[in-house]
C-alpha cells in the first residue's frame, strides 16, 4: 500500500503533506515524554510489519500495523509512522520521498481512526472476549481505513477511486483478518497484564494536555 | 433461546487460523510494496519483465514506452501472465534512449530507461578509417546477434539481483537503529516532569 513515485498529480502531494505536517505537529504535541519511548517501539513494529509477508494463494501481502500504532499513540500515530515511513522509504526503496506526505496522510490517517474506534468500544468491554472484540475491530478497521484512504488518494490518478478501492479493499482482506486476529491478542494481553497502558493511551487519544491519571511509574 | 456452549481459547484459535488459511487460498492478486521492472534489448527486439519479487510477475500491468528526452508516447501494450512484453525497436527512434514505464495499479508504478547504448548504434563516426571499422557487415550483424542472444539471461539476471534485492538484514537493522536513535533524541529532548 504504499504508492509510488510519479502516480499521483502535484496537487494531491501537497494535500497529504500538508495534512502529515498538522498531523505530525498535533501529535507531537501531544506525545509526552514516557510516551515517547512507546512511540519509538511502535515506528519499529511498523517498520518491521511491511516485511511480514501473509502468503495469499500463489502471491503474498504485508501486515500493517495500523490498528496497533493508532490504539497506543492516537493522533500521535502521525510522528511515529512519518519517521517509519521515511525509513522504509530509505532502506527499503517502498513508496519514495515526495510521497511521504500522502502514504503518511493515509496510514497515519487510518491509524488514528482505528485507534478512535477502538478507544468508543474498549470501555464497554468487560470480559477477555470483549477486550479480543475490540483489538479485531481495531485491527481490521486500521487496514480496511488505509485501504480506502489509499484508493482517495488515488482517485484522481487515472485509476479512478471505484477500482482502485475494489482492488485495494479486496486484496487486503486476509490482511486485514491477520491484523485483526493479532491486534485481539495483543490487546486481550495487554488489558490483563498492563490494562493501564491501555487507560493511559485513552488520555494520549482523546483528551489535550491531561494526563494526570497517567499512573505508569 | 438455545444455548451455544462457550468454545475453550484453543479452538477458537484454531478456527480462525483455518478461516484465515482458507481466505489465503481463494485470494489471488498479485500484491507488494513495490512493483520492479527491467528492460533489455535482443536483436530487434526490447523484452520489458514486471514484477512484484522473484516468484510473483506483473500480470496484465500496463506498459508504456516513451523517447527519454522528449518523452513523446512511442508504444504502450500489457504483460503477459508471465509478466513479460516484447516490442520490436527498429522502428522506433532510439537515439535519445527510450524510458519504459509499467503501470500495475494502485500505485504501483516504476519505470527503467534503455540508453542508446543499449540498441548497439554506432556512435557518428570521426574519421574514414573509423567509419569502415565501424561499418555493418553481415559477420558483425551475425556476431552482434549471437551475443545478444548469448548475453540475454545475464543481464536478466544481473537486473533481477539489481531490482528484486530484498531487504537485507543490514537495512532493516540500520532502519531499527535509526528509530531507537530518533526515540532516544525525543525522550532527551522532552525531559521527565519534575514530581510535584
Amino acid at each position: 500500500m504504499h504508492i509510488a513515485e510519479g502516480v499521483l498529480a502535484p496537487s494531491i502531494l501537497c494535500g497529504g503533506a500538508i495534512l502529515t505536517a498538522v498531523g505530525t505537529i498535533l501529535g507531537g504535541r501531544k506525545l509526552k515524554h514516557d510516551q515517547g519511548i512507546l512511540a519509538g517501539i511502535l515506528a519499529a513494529v511498523f517498520f518491521i510489519a511491511s516485511l511480514v509477508h501473509i502468503p495469499i494463494g500463489v502471491t503474498s501481502a504485508h501486515l500493517l500495523g495500523t490498528g496497533i500504532v493508532g490504539i497506543f499513540l492516537g493522533l500521535a500515530s502521525f510522528p511515529a509512522l512519518l519517521i517509519a515511513l521515511f525509513l522504509q522509504a530509505l532502506f527499503f526503496q517502498y513508496g519514495g520521498f515526495t510521497m511521504l506526505g500522502v502514504n503518511c496522510a493515509t496510514m497515519a490517517g487510518a491509524a488514528w481512526l482505528a485507534g478512535l474506534l477502538f478507544h468508543a468500544i474498549y470501555p464497554r468491554m468487560h470480559t477477555p472476549r470483549g477486550f479480543f472484540f475490540a483489538g479485531f475491530l481495531a485491527g481490521f478497521a486500521g487496514v480496511c481505513i488505509a485501504a480506502l484512504l489509499t484508493a482517495c488518494a488515488l482517485a484522481f490518478s487515472e485509476e479512478g477511486f471505484v477500482a482502485a478501492a475494489q482492488t485495494l479493499v479486496l486484496v487486503h482482506i486476509p490482511v486485514m483478518l491477520a491484523e485483526g486476529v493479532l491486534t485481539g491478542f495483543i490487546v486481550s494481553f495487554i488489558a490483563k497484564v498492563r490494562p493501564n497502558l491501555l487507560r493511559a493511551s485513552y488520555n494520549l487519544t482523546e483528551t489535550y494536555g491531561h494526563n494526570a491519571s497517567h499512573s505508569d511509574t | 433461546m438455545p444455548c451455544i456452549p462457550p468454545l475453550s481459547l484453543l479452538w477458537r484459535t484454531i478456527l480462525s487460523l483455518s478461516l484465515l488459511c482458507a481466505l489465503f487460498a481463494i485470494s489471488t492478486p498479485a500484491f507488494a510494496h513495490r512493483v520492479n521492472i527491467f528492460a533489455w534489448v535482443n536483436g530487434d527486439t526490447v523484452h520489458v519483465k514486471g514484477s512484484f519479487s522473484p516468484k510473483h510477475p506483473a500480470k496484465n500491468a500496463t506498459i508504456a514506452v516513451t523517447d527519454a528526452q522528449t518523452h513523446a508516447e512511442l508504444l504502450t501494450g500489457t504483460t503477459d501472465i508471465n509478466g513479460l512484453f516484447s516490442f520490436a525497436w527498429r522502428t522506433l527512434p532510439v537515439e535519445h534512449g527510450l524510458s519504459i514505464t509499467i503501470d500495475a495499479g494502485s500505485g504501483h508504478r516504476n519505470s527503467w530507461l534503455l540508453d542508446a547504448d543499449a540498441f548497439g548504434l554506432a556512435s557518428p563516426s570521426v574519421n574514414k578509417e573509423e567509419a569502415i571499422q565501424q561499418e555493418e557487415t553481415p559477420l558483425r550483424s551475425i556476431v552482434r546477434e549471437e551475443l545478444s542472444q548469448a548475453l540475454a539471461p545475464f543481464y536478466q539476471e544481473l537486473a533481477r539481483q539489481k531490482t528484486e534485492a530484498d531487504p537485507t538484514w543490514k537495512d532493516i537493522l540500520g532502519g531499527l537503529g535509526w528509530i531507537v536513535g530518533i526515540t532516544a533524541l525525543f525522550v532527551f529532548a522532552r525531559k521527565s516532569p519534575k514530581a510535584p
